[in-house]
């Protein structure tokens, strides 16, 4: 075991320190982020999962502010994920035959159950692979959040007990308010396919995750929440809305894989665009922006001003459908300005995909309104 | 004292090429041989016969300077040590196949030599070396790369051949600690990436003791490490400017004397702090390393004077 120089007389002080996975206290400092009564933080692994492990930690100093603490737990919860939800249920309070305060609390209940199932899932997701060795074989995989956090390891896993817990209460409230026996169907096949998801791997994966990803953001949410709020809107009208939904959510998981793309072999991650590779990335997301602009305009054009008589919703309908072209041009134009995988534009892109996705589901509920 | 290595002799290359061994002769008369310092160093710890030393630092400076002869015809670059590149003297065509030869040669001497695992770990880190060169060049132009970003370009390129000076004499002696071997990697790593910041630097004339031109990446429309850091927070219109700037006073005119004087401090801590990681890789590397093989720690602890504070 090593520290670093600079031990002052009467006093331990040391910046870094190295144990070796014999040491007695190695599980406790990469579990609780604890040695010699000091907060820690990993480094580097040496020779993981191997009988000369070995791993380096730095000395943290001073106490975390709770925003600090917050800004953590917003990273790794992916929040902007559980406000996909937002628009499909905006969609569906216009329709539904429940009344308003029954909506706003089926909303608010789903919109909680999400965001602590989903960020809680997520903690465990990162804290096992961490623990396990797996995100620890280079400091470049696993969580941002979890690496750079001022939090313990420890101390993330115990709010992930906490956001399930919540989760578990949020979702009990719901089963025992409105029943759920209609949606058993959907539930049963959106745990095949995460259960499926999880179990394949390399290539097959690579497959699999785009097509979970269209239909659990698309026609099982879609079809979910059509039951869910009794809603009134017709087949066709639920089938655009719903294939729009999880076009839009694949093309927003598909730029986040592109900004990961150099390290997905690295990480033996079965990530869809790592197969086909950096330039026809680049061209099969160009390609997903025409297609859901023109399978929005071909209704707008053809099928929508048939059944509708609202000049409101035809103006709103425009308005939207012109900011998803607005946003659709700016994103093409800077893609077709990506010539790296570590360019800094592609950071930027996913931002903009993340708003031409919501522009789209915008556009559905004008069209749907 | 560390030999000048003359790795370069002009009986093993075929003298019916034309100009080859001239343009060798030019390459390689004015190096300062750095790395095969550095192999020299390393390998006198573990007691390394001389033909393995020559063999290894031979490697190395071929290596490196096939890489400048590639970099100096894909930057059109026209001066190399403040002579005319070899791609302007001669030929383009020249200068690649005399690289290419280069890289040819290296693993002609290896596969002899017979060493499976030193075969393998050079052809992993000149793979590693051309992956760096080619993400390099997709960058330039780029004026909103980030600092982590140039690490990662930096770990595959220049770090990929201190790596390989520092952990090449441990596999030639056939090491079979792996926690060693992983060390020496991490310690390479740093030590890279401290020179690349360095170099870096001085292309924005800081510690520029040699006089160096300056503002070289910058002008060919490449933002290095130090520029990154810079121009982090710059906005859209004063990124096009600070790619406009024509020398280091421009530079410091568009950030503010104050500014580019508290981003330099801020960066050297930064560096600080890396150079402090590697102090502490040193000691476990020392707590691992048979005694007679101890003094090794004391000369790799040197390296970030020169290497990053470019102090002698």
């Amino acid at each position: 075991m090593s520290v670093s120089p600079g031990v002052h007389s009467g006093e331990q002080k040391f910046k870094y320190v190295t144990l070796p996975h014999s040491h007695k206290y190695y599980n406790k400092a990469l579990r609780d982020g604890q040695y010699a009564g000091k907060s820690i933080q990993l480094i580097k692994s040496f020779c993981v999962n191997t009988a000369s492990e070995y791993s380096t930690f730095k000395v943290i100093e001073g106490r975390a502010r709770a925003s600090e603490v917050f800004f953590d737990i917003l990273k790794v919860s992916r929040l902007h994920v559980t406000a996909f939800l937002i628009t499909p249920i905006l969609i569906f309070i216009s329709h539904s035959s429940l009344s308003v305060n029954q909506v706003l609390e089926v909303a608010g209940l789903l919109v909680a159950m999400m965001f602590f199932f989903s960020s809680s899932v997520n903690i465990f997701n990162d804290y096992y692979d961490y623990l396990s060795g797996k995100d620890r074989l280079s400091l470049s995989l696993g969580s941002g959040a979890l690496r750079s956090s001022y939090l313990s390891p420890k101390q993330f896993l115990h709010i992930g007990y906490c956001f399930f817990s919540l989760g578990i209460i949020s979702s009990m409230y719901l089963l025992s308010q409105y029943s759920l026996f209609d949606l058993s169907y959907i539930i049963l096949s959106t745990a095949f396919i995460i259960l499926l998801f999880l179990f394949v791997k390399g290539k097959a994966r690579g497959i699999i995750k785009p097509i979970s990803i269209f239909l659990c953001y698309g026609p099982l949410l879609f079809l979910g929440f059509s039951r869910l709020f009794e809603s009134r809107l017709s087949l066709v009208y639920l089938g655009f809305s719903s294939m729009v939904a999880g076009l839009g959510a694949l093309f927003y998981f598909l730029n986040v894989e592109l900004s990961h793309i150099m390290g997905a072999k690295e990480r033996n991650q079965g990530l869809p665009l790592s197969f086909i590779g950096f330039d026809r990335s680049l061209v099969l997301l160009k390609s997903n922006v025409v297609l859901i602009l023109t399978v929005m305009t071909v209704w707008f054009v053809f099928i929508f001003p048939v059944q509708v008589f609202d000049y409101v919703s035809i103006l709103l309908s425009s308005v939207s459908l012109s900011l998803s072209y607005s946003v659709a041009y700016f994103y093409i134009n800077r893609i077709g300005g990506v010539s790296s995988p570590l360019s800094f534009n592609l950071t930027k892109l996913s931002s903009l995909s993340y708003l031409f996705y919501f522009s789209i589901l915008l556009t559905s509920f004008f069209i749907t309104y | 004292m560390l030999e000048n290595i003359k790795v370069y002799s002009s009986k093993d290359f075929p003298e019916y090429l034309p100009k080859l061994n001239a343009l060798y002769e030019d390459l390689f008369s004015k190096g300062k041989g750095f790395r095969s310092k550095l192999i020299q160093k390393c390998s006198k710890h573990l007691n390394l016969s001389s033909k393995q030393i020559h063999l290894l630092a031979q490697t190395i400076e071929f290596i490196h300077n096939a890489s400048l002869l590639h970099d100096d015809l894909i930057d059109r670059s026209e001066l190399r040590r403040n002579k005319p590149a070899a791609w302007l003297k001669y030929t383009p065509e020249y200068a690649v196949l005399a690289g290419d030869y280069l890289l040819a040669r290296v693993m002609v001497n290896l596969s002899r030599y017979g060493n499976l695992p030193l075969l393998q770990y050079t052809a992993e880190m000149i793979s590693d070396l051309l992956e760096g060169e080619w993400i390099q060049d997709s960058l330039v132009h780029d004026l909103s790369v980030r600092l982590d970003q140039l690490d990662r370009v930096h770990h595959l390129k220049t770090a990929s051949l201190f790596r390989w000076c520092i952990k090449a004499p441990f596999v030639m002696k056939n090491e079979e600690n792996q926690f060693i071997l992983q060390l020496l990697d991490e310690l390479g790593s740093i030590i890279g990436l401290l020179f690349q910041r360095s170099d870096d630097l001085l292309d924005f004339n800081i510690r520029n003791h040699e006089n160096k031109a300056v503002l070289g990446d910058l002008k060919s429309g490449y933002i290095n490490s130090f520029g990154a850091f810079l121009s982090e927070d710059f906005d859209d219109e004063k990124k096009m400017q600070f790619k406009l700037c024509e020398t280091v006073d421009d530079v410091k005119q568009l950030v503010g004397e104050s500014e580019f004087k508290r981003s330099l401090e801020k960066f050297d801590a930064i560096n600080k702090e890396v150079i402090d990681l590697y102090f502490h890789h040193l000691d476990s590397l020392g707590d691992q390393l048979p005694q007679e093989s101890k003094g090794l720690v004391e000369d790799l602890r040197k390296l970030p004077e020169p290497l990053y504070w470019r102090n002698q």
